[in-house]
């Protein structure tokens, strides 16, 4: 299905190589991940096999790319389309209709299907997916799990024999997340189709796939091997790896032997709550509406100096809705607010901006100077620092991974620096509070880490931390507390393992393994002296 | 069987009734000069768009409105020096001299017209989608459709683009500064917009839309229509006295190109023709033909030219019934 020879490509105007001599080969009805670090160029990759690159993109490409026996140069995406589903990494941007079978029927439109033809397929395709109920509803109006559902139908309608799929997971709460994969695979089963996949979160997909495909930077592929061996070859340690590695085991030990193991581990005495020293940033009986339909209600919420608290809840619970409140962005209709004791009910945006850092969950329009530095100067100059900056922006972007790519347009980025570099423009002010709002999307493992230990680094050093995250990985290796949200109300609060493990759609990869909530990461387990 | 419409609230009737509808007030947003007139346009595709949408303009489109005349105003003021009605008289130097009343009065309504433009694109933009846009574009144009697409997702999208951007400014410490911020965003949201319009377009191609399709024949026929097209104008201006030949070239690639259209491929939901849907382009219909009239028998009754003198705008019978006739969707519409 796939034959890629010797396959470079470079964007235009772009000197460095996006991929670079890539050989792959996979047959009918294989499924495959492709795993690499942010910028290696797994989109790319995704895009040659549908012919999206160079149709679309232009650039120079070199090589052969062979899909379903058409070379993609020849053929061209429009062709290819007949062979090649794609589902986008951020599907809701690019719906085409306004309704999901609309949209279902948008790719056999365009193909001069015949009418009975086309409501035939729509109907087998609604029935076979289950997507009966999404009928009938506007597609801006479903959960980010619903619009995936209906983009990975809309890849299937014309029944193609390889479906590629970029990041489809990133935006999905934890269940949203299993279904979609657990969905996918019984399609494949049932389909037969070939399937491509990228992902950061390995552990997702890796029971699911027949092969896993690794892209070092600059576009290199390094590692192909079958899952159960390639995952302790990459650079990418998953939860479960990194769990063997730390206790001294074989990085390839049989999950069974490891839950056991896991599970013989003695438990460490209940960490008791941390001295929390004055709180720093507390709200009471916030409330907010969007046109009528209450997205958060009677919230209450306390962080104090130098701890990291993590915010979960599913698609919609009122996390992102939170977060804007405590900004400013969204005007509370009840409740207060106040920073170290002060209210902050008449503090405009801006100056709360002095004290309070936020990263939204899309930080694209953050981002709007000619270089990565000059993002950095741009919120230093906003907040009137530019000649005294409270923390060097160099080290900054060093602690970032951002020092090689402080030149480039920060857009030309791909999504995971574009994050990082988003995170350095508000953190280069020193604030006192941070509110990050999915901070990991499409974020590498080891930038994740990264992430992680910045951010203890600041609590340490005194400020507060909220991380509202749908990856409960991250959060069970970082925050020292949970926050649920449901339906717009705080559902529960306390410690990170107990509080995972007591609501079953957040709980992490190892809890999952060993049925108990320690260890919850990794980052639990004493390292084993090497 | 038809599927049942999803969205039988938000269905506004047939696209290309639609379609009919704006070309003919887009064209008396054109034609027309007459401050009186500009002003009854404008509120009757307020009245239209409330009528489809229940929605009246938000504060913001009426600011951008009031905006667009200002500036209009200034600018014609400060820089014609026409009329007789002498405002204020500088000394002749950098912008000195008279300024006019009349120039005023032009500048009025020269912003007055392009908020006409501005209210019927956004009854355009409520009332067809992007995708019934690209089902209608004539053979040989596809391309043409996709940037057409593009074209009516931009103003949404950077509308939603600059929400977001001034947000992200006021996060990074900028208060928000009026012209000052709006003049900054000006880039970023280009950028901004230009990347999700062009993610839909790599969307598009993706789902197999493109300039070869359909293919063979209908795009032969469309290539073929476009030559007589041209050929048709091009005869016409060439030789206006004998327009016989002309407008029959042209009627012959209009046929083509309908022929092309309606036969491009089957539609999950096909759109039913209903009668309110043939009042409706009828009409529109009609408002085309009665403008057109005027415009070559009466342009005068459309023009409003306020030099040398000051003279109050007048009210004739004949453009008050184009735009009435434009009033169709108002009663057409049904209340489900």
């Amino acid at each position: 299905m796939i034959d890629l020879e010797q396959v470079s490509y470079w964007y235009p105007e772009s000197t460095t190589t996006a991929l670079e001599a890539v050989n792959l080969r996979v047959g009918e009805g294989q499924r495959f991940l492709i795993a690499g670090p942010s910028g290696a160029g797994k989109s790319t990759l995704l895009r040659v096999l549908n012919g999206l690159v160079p149709h679309f993109y232009g650039g120079r490409f070199r090589g052969r790319a062979r899909i379903a026996g058409l070379d993609t140069r020849s053929a061209g995406p429009v062709r290819l389309a007949e062979h090649v589903g794609m589902v986008f990494q951020e599907p809701q941007a690019r719906f085409l209709t306004a309704a999901a079978d609309d949209e279902l029927a948008f790719g056999m439109e365009t193909s001069g299907a015949q009418q009975a033809d086309l409501q035939r397929r729509v109907k087998e395709i609604v029935e076979r997916l289950n997507l009966g109920p999404l009928l009938g509803r506007p597609l801006d109006r479903l959960s980010a799990g619903e619009q995936a559902k209906v983009a990975i139908g809309a890849a299937l309608s014309r029944q193609p024999g390889l479906i590629v799929m970029d990041e489809p997971c990133t935006e999905l709460d934890p269940p949203a997340a299993r279904a979609v994969v657990d969905w996918v695979e019984d399609l494949q089963r049932r389909h037969a189709f070939t399937l491509a996949v990228s992902d950061h979160h390995l552990r997702r997909w890796l029971d699911h796939v027949d092969q896993v495909v690794y892209l070092r930077a600059p576009g290199r592929l390094e590692v192909a091997g079958a899952p159960s061996k390639a995952a302790v070859r990459l650079e990418f340690e998953d939860s479960w790896t990194a769990a063997a590695r730390r206790l001294g085991w074989s990085a390839d030990i049989d999950p069974v032997d490891l839950a056991r193991g896991l599970a013989a581990l003695p438990s460490p005495s209940s960490p008791g709550r941390r001295a929390t020293t004055e709180a720093r940033l507390v709200a009471r009986g916030l409330s907010f509406a969007y046109g009528g339909r209450p997205a958060l209600v009677e919230a209450d919420l306390e962080i104090g100096a130098g701890e990291i608290v993590g915010l979960v809840g599913l698609n919609g619970s009122g996390k992102s809705t939170l977060l804007r409140c405590l900004m400013g962005l969204n005007f509370s209709e009840s409740g207060e607010i106040w920073l170290d004791g002060s209210s902050l009910r008449s503090v405009p945006v801006a100056e709360r901006a002095r004290q309070i850092g936020f990263v939204p969950q899309s930080p694209g329009s953050l981002l709007f100077a000619e270089t990565v530095e000059a993002e950095l100067a741009f919120t230093l100059a906003g907040h009137g620092l530019h000649d005294r900056p409270p923390i060097d922006p160099s080290w900054l972007l060093q602690t970032l991974g951002l020092t090689e790519v402080r030149l480039s347009y920060p857009r030309d980025l791909s999504a995971g620096q574009r994050q990082r570099v988003a995170l350095a423009a508000v953190l280069v002010a020193h604030p006192q509070v941070l509110l990050l709002d999915e901070p990991t999307l499409g974020m590498d493992p080891p930038a994740q880490r990264d992430l992680g230990r910045l951010l203890r680094d600041w609590a340490t050093a005194g400020t507060a931390v909220l991380v509202a995250s749908h990856d409960v990985d991250f959060l069970a290796s970082f925050v020292e507390r949970i926050i649920v949200l449901e339906n717009g109300r705080v559902l529960a609060s306390g410690p990170t393992a107990d509080t995972l493990f007591a609501h079953s759609d957040f709980r992490t990869s190892l809890q999952r393994l060993t049925g108990r909530p320690w260890p919850a990461s990794a980052e639990d387990l004493r390292p084993h002296p090497a | 069987m038809t599927p049942a419409s999803p969205l039988s609230a938000q269905r506004r009737g047939h696209p290309s009734a639609w379609l009919a509808w704006t070309a003919g007030a887009a064209s008396a947003a054109l034609l027309i000069r007459n401050p009186w007139y500009l002003l009854i346009l404008g509120g009757v595709a307020i009245a239209v768009r409330w009528r489809v949408t229940r929605h009246a303009p938000a504060r913001s489109t009426f600011l951008l409105l009031a905006t667009l005349i200002l500036t209009s105003t200034l600018v014609n003021v400060l820089f014609s020096r026409a009329g007789e009605t002498v405002l204020l008289d500088l000394p002749i130097g950098w912008l000195g001299g008279p300024y006019t009343l009349e120039a005023a009065l032009f500048g009025v309504s020269a912003g007055l017209q392009i908020s006409a433009v501005l209210l019927v694109m956004l009854v355009f933009g409520s009332v067809v989608t992007p995708a019934d846009l690209l089902r209608r574009t004539p053979p040989g144009l596809y391309p043409v459709g996709v940037t057409s697409m593009l074209a009516l997702t931009f103003a949404p999208l950077a509308r939603r683009s600059y929400q977001e951007l001034s947000e992200a400014r006021r996060l990074r410490g900028w208060a928000p500064r009026g012209v000052h911020e709006a003049r900054a965003s000006v880039e970023p949201l280009v950028i901004l917009s230009l990347e999700r319009a062009v993610a839909q377009a790599e969307a598009l191609v993706a789902r197999g839309w493109s300039a070869s399709t359909p293919g063979g024949g209908r795009r032969a026929l469309g290539q073929i229509a476009w030559v007589a097209l041209a050929a048709g104008l091009g005869l016409w201006a060439v030789v206006p006295d004998q327009p016989g030949f002309g407008l029959g070239l042209i009627v012959l690639a209009l046929l083509m190109l309908m022929i092309g259209v309606r036969s491009t491929g089957a539609r999950y939901r096909p759109e039913s023709w209903a009668w309110p849907d043939r009042a409706l382009f009828l009409l529109s219909a009609a408002a085309m033909v009665v403008l057109l009239l005027l415009m070559t028998r009466s342009p005068g009754l459309l023009t409003y030219y306020p030099y040398p003198r000051i003279s109050l705008p007048g009210l004739h019978p004949a453009p008050l019934v184009v735009l009435a006739l434009l009033t169709a969707p108002v009663f057409t519409q049904s209340d489900d």
